[in-house]
């Protein structure tokens, strides 16, 4: 960090806490801010390119190793392409199957974030490792929390990191009643855990930030959308899949070698957990959504600060979800449905925990793709991010380097950027002059 | 109960060059010890090794020497500071031990086999001399687990 009388420079070379590698670049003079650049490093293409001429029941397997925390995004959005393709119909109990086995990836992942990633930002400590020096039993919740969700992804995925049992039009051995029911007493935890940490959270102090956001989630009137749904936003957009590139257009910035999405002739938006809640908290689970009001949580909530809350509501929904469908699940009669090959284009989405994940596969009569386009949810929050820098920058920069500087990385966690899906060490770089 | 056998970790992303190191290592070592192979979070460890005495960890670092240089360090005994081993995780593995430190559930030996590495290009192959440090890491972990049985006091 470098200053003198009209130019202050900061380097900061790995911003901790986000899942990738990147770099946040910041010139600012006097009072203006004459660069941000929010960069993200590696090829984001790799995957697109490996799968062409890969047959279409290897997409999901293949797709699941894009990222380590999220694989079952990544397969879902994938099925639900191919599925859409080949024009196959899933039944109800596949369709509860999956939604359980995202929720464990939703409990996972958030559980991960809120404990060890997000909170320390609010209570003023460096990282998880402070935390559970001061606070053990929070982080031994947390953690038993991740485990939960992880479980939840053994028992039905087959294993817990990249699950192996899921496969296009269903899965490729079906989940015994029992098994499930095992998982109950756990989820029962969570539950309570869940409700434990919306209370935690919401006495965090939360720094004054409400951009004007278009937020863009999956929406379905009959539950909160995460495996499927009509492409929304609080603008107009309500589209179906397969309309996203109608709506939507990815392109190259120089200084990231992700592709970056925007609304086409409006620019950028916000996907991922603020969105699903702002656009769908009518199909919360009553408890979750209860748990927020209890907080004074109701849409619109624009502070993205805030996610921190919505993803510990999201957790009361998941685990409140899990044992409900857990209730009236029967087995699997057919644990998969399956179609003729045909050529054929398909379009899938479905909600990862950082957002909106969308998938487009070509395929030829054989079955092989011949073309593939993945748009994770980071690729589309870049500019967002960018805006959010911007504008809260703005307004901090009387404060000093080292404050504007945890403030910044505290924003960019707000997204809980999977750097390593979108294309993985994030570098930050302010300079004032 | 603590478990006496080793838990060995690997650690590492198979489709990320030199990352997959940890993984290829821990993968011949199935004689030698229980091994977990783990390719996300590594907080996950912390659960997994709550119950052990000790744990040897082995991973792709970058500490400015030669790639391919096999690294044993004794976690406990060394000021653990991030920074000491870099990997392509959200929160490395020693932030782990920290953690597992914190809460008291770390066991009483954590030992790092890290193999210098060098690229972690998607999708690239390991590069040649961290290929060829397999074998000498191999060694290494086994002298260390056969040093430890010698030192031990016979059963009873």
């Amino acid at each position: 960090m470098h200053k003198n009388d009209t130019r202050r420079s900061f380097n900061v070379t790995e911003l901790t806490r986000v899942e990738g590698e990147g770099a946040l670049d910041v010139i600012v003079e006097g009072d203006e801010i004459i660069e941000l650049k929010f960069r993200i490093f590696e090829s984001p293409r790799f995957f697109e390119a490996l799968l062409r001429g890969r047959r279409f029941d290897e997409v999901t397997d293949i797709t699941a190793r894009i990222c380590g925390i999220c694989p079952v995004a990544y397969q879902t959005s994938s099925a639900n392409a191919i599925e859409d393709a080949l024009g196959i119909q899933v039944g109800e109990p596949i369709r509860d199957l999956r939604r359980m086995l995202y929720f464990g990836e939703w409990i996972e992942s958030h559980g991960l974030h809120v404990y060890l990633l997000h909170a320390p930002d609010f209570l003023g400590y460096h990282g998880g490792v402070e935390l559970a020096q001061d606070s053990p039993d929070l982080v031994k919740r947390g953690l038993r929390l991740k485990r939960v969700g992880n479980r939840l992804m053994e028992v039905i995925g087959g294993r817990e990191i990249h699950p192996i049992n899921p496969r296009v039009g269903g899965f490729w051995k079906a989940i015994a009643k029992r098994d499930l029911d095992e998982m109950v007493p756990d989820l029962e935890w969570a539950l309570e855990a869940a409700l434990a940490t919306v209370d935690w959270v919401s006495g965090f102090s939360y720094p004054d930030l409400e951009p004007d956001y278009e937020f863009v989630a999956l929406h379905d009137p009959d539950e909160y959308a995460i495996i499927g749904g009509r492409i929304r936003s609080n603008r107009g957009i309500d589209i179906p899949v397969h309309e996203w590139g109608d709506v939507f257009e990815e392109d190259h910035i120089e200084w990231s070698n992700a592709l970056v999405a925007r609304i086409k002739g409006r620019g950028s938006y916000h996907v991922g957990p603020l969105a699903r809640f702002n656009l769908n908290f009518e199909q919360l689970h009553p408890l979750a959504r209860a748990s927020a009001e209890r907080h004074g949580l109701t849409p619109p909530v624009l502070n993205p600060f805030k996610t921190i809350m919505v993803r510990s509501v999201e957790m009361v929904h998941a685990a409140a979800t899990c044992l409900d469908l857990i209730g009236r699940y029967e087995s699997l009669g057919a644990p998969y449905a399956e179609a003729p090959l045909r050529e054929s284009v398909g379009y899938g989405a479905s909600e990862a925990p950082r957002g909106l994940l969308y998938h487009r596969y070509a395929l030829d009569e054989e079955g092989l793709v011949t073309d593939a386009q993945i748009v994770p949810p980071t690729s589309q929050n870049q500019l967002q991010i960018e805006a959010d820098l911007r504008q809260l920058l703005s307004g901090i920069l009387d404060l000093d380097d080292d404050t504007i500087q945890h403030q910044l990385e505290q924003s960019i966690r707000n997204y809980d950027p999977c750097i390593s899906c979108a294309t993985h060490f994030l570098t930050l770089n302010l300079e004032r002059r | 109960m603590r478990d006496d056998r080793p838990l060995i970790v690997g650690i590492g992303n198979p489709d990320r060059g030199d990352d997959a190191i940890g993984l290829a290592v821990a993968e011949r070592l199935v004689d030698d010890g229980t091994v977990l192979l783990s390719s996300g979070d590594p907080t996950n460890l912390i659960a997994a090794w709550e119950h052990r005495n000790w744990v040897i960890i082995i991973d792709a670092v970058r500490t400015h020497q030669l790639p391919g240089t096999v690294t044993i360090l004794e976690l406990l005994d060394e000021p653990i500071l991030g920074g000491v081993a870099h990997s392509s995780h959200s929160l490395g593995p020693l932030e782990a031990v920290q953690i597992g430190a914190a809460l008291g559930t770390l066991p009483e030996r954590v030992t790092l086999v890290g193999i210098e590495a060098s690229s972690f290009v998607v999708a690239g192959d390991m590069s040649e001399p961290v290929r060829a440090s397999i074998d000498p890491a191999i060694r290494a972990v086994r002298s260390l687990i056969g040093q430890a049985s010698a030192s031990s006091p016979p059963a009873h």
